[in-house]
């Protein structure tokens, strides 16, 4: 009795970074064949999350996702990466969830699996053909954190391996709040020592947004400058949302303190820190009411700020800017007016004559959560309003195909922009 | 940490004490201790509240700190892809932003289980852009020289001043080997704890894919560990056996994280095995028959690989067990062709043969001659020509340990005697000794050996390049061959 040799699934790389690409390949198909890959993993809140595509193996039974057309399911098209960019909540889930690391230290585990037959989306009785696992992680083997409690200043410090000096990188979310470490964490695993601040927390109380002003921001900016492995001419300023407000009014604030450059998503400079974070929510507040709320009763907030690009009085004087900025937006943001935002910025700095610091990139379709690669989209998900302190659903915006071809464009081209001013610049340390 | 705190914590209450603050004196201690002692040192005096007074007088602020662990200018960067992989996968590192034709070193380190420190050096001299490919530029002296990708894990080496002749293990082999790349200024060759690296990177290479299972087995008195790939199978499954030595679990492991279902087999110096039962034929027919009910294991897909006196024992079953009947045969530096283990308890007749030790000049043990004179007598050497299914001979021709070239060749002899020739495959490499592991592992020529009644020092045989190359060209003819025919 000859037993049938059993399909084979290899991805690679079997343990790999969150932003590298992924290579699937099945073989010991019959020629031909229809087949279903599916994505599945387990998230630390406990949700299942899937994805498929729909294939049809060659003529010698192999289908290589790289380079091979998805017939449909979660994506369609050559798509390398669409098993991890498309996951979604599988069906019957909790409903506006959005997928995030909050252990940095382990790694997403994904099961990748081979089905007989084109299969639409129900796997509760398919069985698989043929499984492998992978793991996704936001961190490189031999980067240490330090936990960062000191003068008021909280946060994460992430280094990368070796003695350094390193660039540094401060890196900041939005209004979201909380201490969102994975992103720093990536950042270090490319060799930036990287601190991710903490500036709203719902818990700790000693992190009040009634009591962080603009020197909270220039404190940890200083504090990462003069850390003894930090490269102090070389710290950059990284923001996505409320944090984008928060680089360009620090950076503009040029008595202060002296980035060597920014990288801004998804963000506005029409958002002017005059006291404390407190007193801007309590400023944005007034025009809540300006919110709108589509049919699926998601909030949409871009035009609570919106009009104020009309009002010069309360945009950041982006015009004092030295250091370049990169500039990232989707233009299908329903959370902040992140392309008009842009727009008004470069006239800004035009006029100011500062223009040649900035490099400004739209993305059609795409929306507010511009996240490393290969973060699934997420449309729209839970959110605890800043302004009422109540759960709601926000509207983030975007297409899922092209929203991910943002991120993984944009993070590239960030990479290559902090490299190009943290790393490869001739203005070194200037102490010795 | 702790060292560089205790010192320093002790200096400044000296100094307090004394009223006097010898500021250069602490100055010059930092300046002469390594990177990360020195940064350790240099951090605390900062942050520590006791300090404050030396500090100040010593007016030190953080940069000159940081100016006192690193002298370069910009600092270079190192990175190795992938940084987390398979210990039989190849990896690629490369330095940049180094000043041009700058003469570096490239150090790697590891810490074994059992604490002793690994560590192997190459140096290279960068490119007009500051760059430097050890996939693609020449070693120019250190452990290895010319282009070898992957020497700084096969030239690994215990590093001088601990434990010496000890092979590298890995007992838990769910965790990974971590290996630390540093660069160092200049073409050293020692010394390297009293220098400050100029970069660092960390890899981690794994025995075992994500999703492998790792199932220990201890049924109808079979001992070992079973290893299976992720998903349904059914999977072509291997028996894994290694010499003497005892227990070893990483090539299945290995194996499992290449598709194949694989039982590492325990058949000697194991603390589980009944060896009252007497390890004979019927243990072995016995983890075959385990191996084929596995439910996951594809039961007409079986396969045997093993080393040294395991491969003896599998030709053996091979040959003359009609219930055995592997769909191919992988041995690797088996003295079977010279030596026939015999039915009945295996164990006591290996301790019976084994031979005095023999001493060569340098102390070491060899074994090989031995081997040799025992097995002259024809009659009692092992008849292979039962085996039906193909056979892949590796042989490492400079084998101290067993007389691995003459035995390959009286196997193959033997199966062309009974028209069984095309079945047999051999792969003989020159200056290459008897450990031939997985690729990339380090090349031991000796190291010592346990013996029932005492300890000594076993000479393996290899050398160096060739040695990594045997295993590397091995490993992969031997995925090859499994592939054909499992």
């Amino acid at each position: 009795m000859k037993t049938r040799i059993s399909p084979k699934i290899i991805a690679q790389p079997a343990r790999g970074l969150v932003d590298e690409q992924i290579y699937i390949r099945v073989s010991n198909l019959i020629p031909n064949e229809k087949i279903t890959l599916r994505c599945l993993l387990l998230s630390e809140d406990n949700d299942f999350w899937h994805a498929y595509g729909l294939y049809i193996s060659d003529d010698k039974g192999v289908v290589n996702v790289a380079e091979d057309v998805c017939l449909g399911g979660s994506y369609t098209g050559t798509e390398p990466n669409g098993l991890i960019w498309s996951l979604k909540p599988v069906p019957g889930s909790r409903p506006a969830l959005r997928l995030r690391k909050h252990n940095v230290f382990t790694p997403f585990l994904l099961n990748v699996s081979v089905h007989k037959g084109h299969i639409n989306g129900d796997f509760k009785d398919a069985s698989s053909l043929a499984l492998t696992v992978i793991e996704r992680w936001y961190i490189a083997p031999g980067v240490s954190t330090v936990e960062i409690r000191e003068n008021c200043i909280h946060g994460t410090l992430f280094l990368p391996p070796g003695p350094g000096p390193f660039p540094g990188i401060l890196d900041l979310w939005g209004g979201g709040g909380g201490l969102v470490e994975y992103r720093a964490a990536l950042l270090a695993s490319h060799g930036y020592a990287s601190l991710a601040l903490e500036y709203i927390s719902t818990q700790n109380t000693s992190i009040n947004v009634n009591n962080i002003g603009t020197e909270y921001f220039e404190a940890a900016f200083h504090f990462l400058k003069s850390h003894p492995r930090v490269s102090s001419e070389q710290v950059g300023i990284f923001g996505l949302s409320f944090g984008t407000s928060v680089a360009l009014n620090i950076a503009a604030n040029r008595n202060r303190i002296s980035p060597r450059c920014l990288v801004c998503i998804s963000g506005s400079h029409a958002i002017k820190i005059n006291g404390t974070i407190g007193d801007v929510f309590a400023d944005l507040k007034k025009d809540a009411g300006k919110a709108i709320v589509d049919e699926n009763n998601h909030f949409i907030w871009k035009e609570i700020i919106l009009p104020r690009l009309a009002d010069p009085s309360k945009k950041v004087k982006v015009g004092n800017i030295k250091c370049p900025v990169l500039l990232i937006a989707g233009d299908d943001d329903q959370n902040w007016p992140a392309v008009d935002s842009a727009r008004d910025m470069g006239h800004m700095m035009k006029a100011a004559g500062n223009e040649h610091l900035l490099t400004t990139l739209i993305y059609p379709k795409a929306g507010h959560l511009i996240e490393p690669p290969y973060s699934p989209h997420t449309r729209f998900s839970n959110f605890i309003s800043v302004f009422t302190q109540q759960k709601v659903v926000i509207l983030w915006g975007g297409q899922p195909k092209e929203h991910s071809f943002a991120q993984e464009d944009s993070w590239e081209k960030i990479l290559h922009f902090l490299y190009h001013h943290l790393y490869s610049s001739n203005i070194g340390l200037s102490k010795l | 940490m702790s060292r560089a705190t205790s010192f320093i914590s002790a200096a400044a209450i000296v100094e307090i004490q004394l009223g006097e603050i010898k500021c250069s004196y602490i100055v010059q201690i930092i300046k002469g201790m390594a990177g990360r002692m020195a940064y350790n040192a240099a951090y605390w005096l900062q942050t520590v509240k006791t300090g404050t007074l030396l500090a100040q007088n010593m007016a030190l602020h953080k940069r000159t700190m940081a100016d006192m662990v690193s002298q370069r200018r910009r600092t270079p960067r190192v990175w190795a892809r992938p940084t987390r992989a398979l210990m039989d996968e190849p990896f690629q590192l490369e330095v940049a932003c180094l000043p041009p034709h700058c003469p570096v070193t490239l150090r790697s380190t590891l810490y074994s289980e059992g604490n002793d420190l690994w560590e192997a050096f190459s140096h290279y001299v960068s490119d007009e852009r500051g760059r430097v490919n050890v996939s693609k530029d020449e070693s120019l002296g250190g452990l290895y020289i010319g282009r070898e990708p992957m020497g700084l894990l096969w030239s690994l080496r215990l590093a001088v001043g601990g434990r010496q002749n000890i092979r590298l293990r890995k007992k838990n082999i769910q965790t990974p080997l971590v290996v630390d790349i540093s660069l160092f200024d200049g073409h050293n060759t020692d010394n390297f704890n009293t220098q400050t690296a100029l970069a660092m990177t960390t890899m981690e290479r794994w025995y075992m894919a994500p999703g492998v299972r790792r199932i220990e087995v201890r049924e109808n008195g079979v001992v070992g560990t079973l290893f299976i790939p992720p998903g349904p199978g059914p999977f072509p499954a291997l028996l894994d056996v290694w010499g003497l030595a005892g227990f070893i679990e990483h090539r299945a492991a290995l194996l499992a994280s290449r598709g194949y279902a694989c039982l590492a087999l325990a058949y000697i110096n194991h603390p589980e095995l009944q060896l009252g039962s007497g390890m004979g034929i019927s243990y072995f027919q016995e983890s075959w028959k385990l191996l084929q009910s596995v439910p996951q294991v594809s039961a007409d897909r079986l396969g045997l690989l093993g080393s040294c006196f395991g491969a003896a024992i599998f030709i053996l079953m091979a040959s003359e067990l009609p219930d055995i009947s592997p769909r191919c045969l992988v041995a690797i530096n088996s003295p079977s062709g010279l030596l026939n283990p015999g039915e009945g308890n295996y164990l006591e007749k290996m301790q019976r043969l084994l031979p005095e030790p023999k001493l060569d000049a340098n102390g070491h043990l060899m074994i090989k001659d031995a081997i040799l004179a025992i097995g002259i007598d024809l009659e009692r050497s092992l008849q292979a020509s039962g085996i039906q299914c193909p056979v892949l001979l590796v042989v490492g021709e400079d084998d101290q340990c067993v007389p691995a070239l003459e035995s390959a060749q009286r196997l193959e002899a033997q199966m062309r005697a009974v028209g069984k020739g095309h079945l047999v495959t051999k792969l003989s490499y020159p200056e290459a000794g008897h450990l031939i592991e997985p690729p990339y592992h380090p090349v031991m020529r000796s190291s010592t050996f346990i013996f029932p009644n005492q300890t000594a020092t076993m000479l393996w045989g290899g050398v160096g390049k060739p040695h990594a190359a045997a295993q590397e060209d091995s490993w992969r003819k031997i995925l090859e061959f499994l592939d054909k025919h499992l």
